[in-house]
């Protein structure tokens, strides 16, 4: 009997401090909502993946690109005096010689000319700047996706 | 609210829906609030709280396994927002019962029919521990069960239970003495 008392006690002593709670419920500012969303915004732009102005697939076509005509221009590109920009002559080595292979590789290398091209000057800036700038980026995106 | 239009939330919310996020604070703000403001008893500081609950749970809302219900999940969050804040602010803390103590003295029963409900409440937590504070809200006003208090606080049963005990004495204490039995609707 006395146990039932108890825990009818219990029970009403539940009941007034959950009414308690109920009727003292208080409606945050109207800005909260507001500002919550604002959060949000700001650290979706903090943790937005960077994304290069120019995509992966079109820096491979401009690196192709750049890279043919260099190699245009020193192997098949001919100059004023009709010669390429890179001029090799492949020297005959006789490997079945002994002499000694520092010598050999001077010999080896004495055939490979490289002529400047003759390019006017704003040409050569041109070509200069792209692969300063070209250089910078591919840092630059580096370095980010180091971050 | 149920659990499958919280999973659609979720849904929603994971593939880059932030509207779905604002549903998902108007459904649950009042409640996180409320648990919040009742263990901080600071409104400027409540509000930072749950501001900082709702990012946490967007941030996290890929990690939510939905073992639990989303709600105890979110308060687990607001839970330990609340006690990493105190620890920072509690020197400084002014806290509501400066603001409410005005019925002091008086007939505490007709300032509630007045509608002053939020002093008594403050007045009936005011000699509770913020652990004390959170388990209480936890358990009277988000109406979590035992077991879900113990997922929230990280306590084990007994332990919540002894407290919901002891707190459930000192709130009425103090509910006896302004002459509160029963509420009057």
């Amino acid at each position: 009997m006395g146990i039932m008392k108890n825990n009818e006690d219990n029970k009403l002593q539940d009941d007034l401090i959950r009414d308690l709670f109920r009727k003292s419920e208080s409606l945050p500012n109207m800005s909260l909502k507001e500002q919550i969303m604002l959060n949000i915004e700001a650290s979706e732009s903090s943790v937005m993946e960077y994304e290069p102005v120019i995509s992966k697939k079109v820096l491979w076509i401009i690196g192709a690109g750049f890279t043919s005509l260099i190699a245009y221009l020193l192997l098949w590109f001919k100059g004023s005096s009709g010669k390429s920009y890179l001029d090799v002559q492949w020297p005959s080595i006789d490997i079945t010689v002994s002499v000694d292979w520092f010598s050999k590789l001077n010999t080896a290398f004495e055939g490979i000319h490289l002529e400047m091209p003759e390019l006017p000057f704003t040409a050569l800036a041109a070509i200069l700047a792209i692969m300063v700038m070209g250089f910078s980026f591919m840092i630059s995106y580096r370095m980010r996706a180091l971050q | 609210m149920h659990q499958t239009e919280d999973t659609y939330l979720i849904e929603q919310i994971l593939a880059g829906n932030t509207r779905a996020f604002g549903d998902l604070v108007d459904q649950y703000q009042v409640r996180v609030y409320n648990f919040v403001l009742n263990i901080m008893r600071n409104e400027e500081d409540a509000h930072e709280v749950v501001q900082d609950t709702f990012l946490k749970v967007y941030k996290s809302l890929n990690t939510f396994r939905g073992e639990s219900k989303l709600s105890t999940w979110m308060l687990r969050i607001a839970y330990f927002a609340c006690m990493t804040r105190l620890r920072k602010i509690k020197p400084v803390l002014v806290d509501i019962e400066n603001h409410s103590s005005s019925f002091e003295g008086n007939n505490v029963h007709d300032q509630a029919e007045l509608g002053d409900m939020r002093s008594v409440l403050a007045q009936a937590l005011k000699g509770l521990t913020e652990d004390e504070k959170g388990i209480v809200t936890l358990y009277y006003y988000n109406e979590q069960s035992i077991k879900e208090i113990c997922e929230i606080t990280g306590l084990k049963d007994s332990n919540v239970k002894i407290i919901l005990h002891r707190s459930r004495k000192k709130m009425n204490e103090v509910l006896r003495k302004v002459g509160i039995t029963e509420w009057v609707s």
